[in-house]
C-alpha cells in the first residue's frame, strides 16, 4: 500500500516540476511537432533506392552513348580510340542536362517577387554563363503584383477596397491550401501591413488572427451570413463573415469604428 | 495577446482577463483535464475552476511562465477531482495506469508516505534533477506521459515515434528515476 501511496505522491509531485519542462513539452506540440510522414520515415531507404537508380540510369545512359558512338566509330579508323575514351565521357561533369537548364531571362517574374519578399534569392543557384539550376522548394505562398493575376490564380473574383486608410499599396498573396486562399495586404508608406483582407471557398474562420479581443459582436448585414466583429473599447480590428460559398475576413492593424469596418466589408465580395 | 498583458489585467481586477485566458489557453487546459478525467463535462468544470483559482491567486502571485502556471493548476484540480470521483476504488483512464507504472520506481520496502512538506520539496528537487539528466526526447515523452497524462498512442502520434520507442523510452526513464530515488533515499 505504501508503494502505491508513494507512487501517487510521485505523480502529484510532477505538478511541481520546473516550468521550463512543461513549456518544453508544450512547445513541441505548438511549433516543433515532428510529424514523420511515410516519406520521412523511409527516407533512408528512399535515398538508397534513388542512388541505385541514378547509378543504373547513369550507367545505361553512358552505355547507350557508348554503343551509339561505337557503332559510328566502328566504321572509322578511330573506333578504338573512342572506346578507350568512353569511360571519361560517362563521368563527365560538363554542362547540365538541357531539362535542368533555365535562362535567367525566362524565370517568371512572380518568383522574383517572392524572392524579393522573402529576402532570399528564391532558391535559384546560378550555374554560370547565364544558366541557373532551380533547386527551390515549393513555397505555399505565391506573391502577385496585381489583383487580376491573383484572381486568375484563385479561379474566383475578389473585390476589395481601392484603398484602406488612404493606402493603395497592396501585396497580393495566394496560399496554396486545399481550397486555396486569396489575400490582399495593404501597406503603409513604411511597408507595414495595416490591413489584411482574405477570401477562400471554405466555411471557416480564415482570418488567421488569434488576438484576444474584449468585444465580439454579431451584426446583421444584408446578404452576408455570420458577420462577426471583434475589437475592444477603441473600436473593431477584425471581421469575419460568409457570403455564398466563400468565407471572408478583414483584419486591421488599428481599430476603427463599427461604421468604418462595415463600410470596408461592403466593398469586399 | 501577450501573457504579461493578461496578468496585468488580473492585477487590475479586470474580468476580461478571464475571457482572454480562456481564449488563449482554454483548449490546452481542457486537454490537460481531459487527459486525466476522460470526461468532457468534468474537464470543462476543471477549466472553469482553473480560471477562478487563477483569479484568486493573481495578485499577489505574478507568474513568470503563465502557460505552465495555468497547466499546473489545471493538473492539480483534475487530480483532486479524480480522487473525489474514484475514492476507495480503482478508477478508469490513464491515472491508475500512470500510478501503476510509477510504482516500478518505488522500492518494495519504501518509506511510508507522510504529509511532510519538506519531503514534498525534496521530491520536487529530485524530479527536477532527474528531468535535467534526461535527453530531450525522453524528457518530452516522460512529461507528456506523467504530467499531461497522454497515453502511449497519443505520445507516439504527437511526436511521430513508434509506440515501441515510446514504451522503451518511458521504461528507461522510470529505471533511471528508480535508481535516483534509491540513491536519494526516497525509498527508505
Amino acid at each position: 500500500m505504501d508503494k502505491r501511496v508513494n507512487a501517487t505522491r510521485l505523480l502529484r509531485a510532477m505538478s511541481d516540476v520546473d516550468d521550463k519542462y512543461i513549456e518544453e513539452a508544450l512547445e513541441t506540440s505548438a511549433s516543433k511537432r515532428a510529424v514523420v510522414t511515410p516519406l520521412r520515415r523511409y527516407s533512408g531507404v528512399i535515398a538508397i533506392v534513388a542512388a541505385l537508380l541514378l547509378l543504373i540510369g547513369g550507367g545505361l545512359f553512358g552505355f547507350s552513348k557508348y554503343i551509339n558512338k561505337s557503332k559510328t566509330a566502328s566504321e572509322t579508323v578511330a573506333a578504338h580510340n573512342q572506346a578507350v575514351n568512353a569511360p571519361e565521357m560517362f563521368f563527365s561533369t560538363g554542362a547540365a542536362p538541357a531539362s535542368a537548364e533555365r535562362s535567367n531571362d525566362t524565370a517568371p517574374a512572380v518568383e522574383e517577387t517572392i524572392a524579393e519578399a522573402l529576402g532570399v534569392d528564391g532558391g535559384l543557384v546560378t550555374g554560370g554563363e547565364g544558366n541557373s539550376y532551380d533547386y527551390s522548394i515549393a513555397n505555399p505562398v505565391t506573391v502577385y503584383t496585381s489583383l487580376e493575376d491573383l484572381e486568375d490564380r484563385c479561379g474566383f473574383d475578389f473585390d476589395v477596397p481601392d484603398s484602406v486608410n488612404d493606402s493603395t499599396s497592396c501585396v497580393y498573396n495566394f496560399y496554396d491550401t486545399a481550397e486555396g486562399l486569396a489575400e490582399v495586404r495593404y501597406l503603409d508608406d513604411d511597408g507595414n501591413v495595416i490591413c489584411t483582407v482574405r477570401k477562400s471557398p471554405v466555411e471557416a474562420d480564415i482570418s488567421g488572427c488569434y488576438d484576444c479581443f474584449s468585444i465580439t459582436e454579431k451584426v446583421d448585414v444584408d446578404g452576408l451570413d455570420n458577420v462577426m466583429l471583434s475589437g475592444n473599447a477603441s473600436g473593431f480590428g477584425l471581421a469575419t463573415w460568409m457570403q455564398g460559398d466563400y468565407s471572408y475576413s478583414i483584419r486591421l492593424d488599428e481599430t476603427v469604428s463599427g461604421d468604418a469596418i462595415l463600410d470596408l466589408i461592403s466593398q469586399i465580395s | 495577446m501577450e501573457d504579461q498583458l493578461i496578468i496585468d489585467m488580473y492585477f487590475a481586477r479586470d474580468e476580461q482577463a478571464i475571457a482572454c485566458t480562456r481564449d488563449k489557453y482554454g483548449r490546452l487546459l481542457r486537454s490537460i483535464a481531459y487527459g486525466i478525467l476522460k470526461s468532457h463535462e468534468d474537464s470543462e468544470e476543471c477549466e472553469n475552476d482553473t480560471y477562478l483559482k487563477t483569479w484568486n491567486v493573481i495578485p499577489p502571485t505574478r507568474p513568470t511562465a503563465f502557460q505552465a502556471f495555468l497547466a499546473k493548476i489545471t493538473r492539480n484540480l483534475s487530480l483532486d477531482r479524480y480522487d473525489q470521483m474514484h475514492a476507495a476504488k480503482r478508477g478508469a483512464g490513464e491515472v491508475p495506469l500512470m500510478i501503476e507504472e510509477l510504482e516500478e520506481c518505488i522500492a518494495d520496502q519504501g518509506a511510508s508516505a507522510t504529509d511532510d512538506e519538506s519531503e514534498d520539496e525534496e521530491l520536487k528537487r529530485i524530479l527536477n534533477s532527474f528531468l535535467e539528466t534526461l535527453p530531450q526526447d525522453a524528457r518530452k515523452i516522460f512529461m507528456r506521459r506523467y504530467f499531461f497524462g497522454d497515453s502511449v498512442n497519443e505520445i507516439a502520434e504527437r511526436f511521430g515515434f513508434g509506440k515501441s520507442k515510446v514504451k522503451m523510452s518511458l521504461s528507461r526513464s522510470r529505471d533511471s528515476l528508480s535508481v535516483l530515488l534509491k540513491k536519494e533515499g526516497y525509498n527508505g
